[in-house]
């Protein structure tokens, strides 16, 4: 029972480490920074880059704040689960003690 | 094709913002390392599940970091070429004031340069000289032009990097903020081929880190060069002196074998008198590296380059003493100084050549670089 109680401590810590990092993430706008380029310089060679720059940095801060909120998730349901199955396969060992 | 007006309608300063603002992207990123460490499923985790779990926790890190490289490898380009972007506008500009003020009409959609004056009321010299000025004016607007397209076309690979993504090795997220910025190219072009106007316009094109960069990593680029400064060909002719005096010793020693495998000496080859050549070169440069031996003051501090730093403090001290002091030609027999454009062609007008009949030739499209305005020398409107 120690070995299940320090690793789902060990993953809620993990999960809200990984939670903490999607939302810091999600958060960071580099996409409109670089957008600003286009402004700065019209028509120039740039300018057509950052946007496309800029497009592809908020898509991919996006999937990493959604991948991010996903390992959380999986972390906290594996605690969850092990939390879950120690409490089951503790009734079940004072059941058999009380019929002994 | 990049226009003048084009150019005129960038406003490179703005782009300090976004410098500011992509710094501090990066470093809400980089401070993340604590959360992305902290955050990876604990060793006593040993299930079918932790299995899963821990590529998936590698691959955030390993994506967060390729970011963080990209965001450090554009921010740096920006860095970069917005001071190349800013040099460039001003000399646009001035070059077009220049024009206006003398008299020229500069289109700033075509490129044409005009001379406003009516020719007919120019004798011969005057028309020449009017000419002239007409191709200096192009001369900075096209060195000009070409920087500004330069250093665009450098961000813009450096944004279409960033777009297309970097795979950097490793995760560390201080580490990729690092391999991001080295990965910003900050090439400078060679010098064009072409007049000292031309050259002189290409390195009053360059900043000045870009100009130290030139010394340090490419003397050859300018040792020889007559539109160049004089304290930057000494200082890249100094750089090169290793070398020279390299070569020069190979070909002592190429000809000393030549005439030790003849049987008659030099006598039939000049070989003897090439060596006694190539060996008082060899003196001279003995002479500028150790001047206490030779007997004479030093013009300048002497010895090789040792990267920027030391290109930058001889340049600043010898800045101080000015810049009129004449530069070092370790081979001045070989590599003498050019005329300048206005020496050949006063030089050609006497002598009846092609190039002395500039007057005649009144009107000529330029394009050397193909993405610059073509700009059309027009000195008597034709």
């Amino acid at each position: 029972m120690g070995d299940i109680e320090v690793v789902t401590a060990e993953l809620r810590t993990a999960a809200s480490n990984v939670g903490t990092a999607a939302e810091s993430v999600g958060a960071v706008k580099p996409g409109a920074a670089v957008e600003r380029i286009s402004s700065a310089l019209p028509d120039s060679a740039s300018a057509g880059k950052a946007s496309r720059c800029s497009t592809m940095w908020t898509r991919r801060i996006e999937d990493w704040a959604t991948a991010a909120g996903a390992q959380k998730t999986r972390l906290e349901e594996s605690a969850t689960n092990y939390d879950g199955a120690d409490a089951a396969a503790y009734a079940r060992m004072m059941r058999m003690m009380r019929v002994q | 094709m990049t226009s003048i007006a084009t150019v005129l309608s960038w406003k490179p300063d703005q782009l300090s913002g976004v410098v500011d603002d992509l710094i501090a992207c990066r470093r809400t990123l980089v401070d993340l390392q604590d959360e992305l460490d902290a955050g990876a499923p604990p060793a006593s985790w040993i299930s079918a599940a932790a299995a899963l779990a821990r590529p998936a926790h590698q691959e955030l890190g390993a994506d967060l970091a390729d970011l963080v490289a990209e965001i450090s490898m554009v921010l740096t380009s920006i860095e970069a070429e917005s001071q190349s972007l800013v040099l460039a506008r001003r000399q646009l500009e001035d070059a077009v004031e220049h024009a206006r003020s003398s008299g020229f009409t500069v289109d700033t959609a075509t490129g044409n340069v005009v001379d406003a004056r009516p020719n007919d009321e120019l004798t011969e010299t005057e028309a020449d000289d009017r000419q002239a000025q007409c191709d200096e004016i192009v001369d900075r607007i096209e060195q000009a032009l070409r920087s500004a397209v330069s250093a665009d076309e450098e961000l813009a690979a450096a944004l279409d990097r960033a777009a297309t993504g970097l795979d950097l090795p490793g995760s560390d997220l201080s580490d990729a903020s690092d391999a991001g910025a080295s990965e910003a190219g900050d090439d400078v072009l060679p010098p064009p081929e072409g007049s000292a106007a031309d050259q002189n316009a290409w390195w009053n094109g360059l900043t000045e880190a870009e100009q130290l960069a030139v010394i340090a990593d490419n003397p050859r680029w300018i040792g020889n060069s007559d539109g160049i400064p004089a304290w930057a060909r000494d200082q890249a002719n100094r750089s090169l002196i290793d070398d020279y005096r390299s070569e020069l010793q190979d070909e002592a020693d190429r000809l000393q074998q030549n005439l030790d495998d003849n049987l008659f000496g030099g006598t039939f080859t000049n070989d003897d008198s090439r060596l006694e050549d190539v060996n008082n070169k060899l003196k001279a440069l003995d002479e500028i590296d150790n001047p206490g031996e030779a007997g004479r003051a030093p013009a300048l501090a002497p010895g090789p380059l040792r990267g920027r730093a030391d290109a930058r403090r001889r340049v600043q001290r010898q800045r101080g003493y000015g810049r009129s002091r004449s530069c070092l030609h370790p081979w001045p027999d070989e590599h003498g100084p050019r005329q300048s454009r206005k020496l050949r062609r006063q030089h050609a007008r006497s002598s009846g050549t092609r190039a002395g009949r500039g007057r005649q030739v009144r009107r000529r499209r330029l394009g050397r670089h193909r993405d610059v305005a073509r700009v059309r020398r027009t000195a008597d409107g034709e």
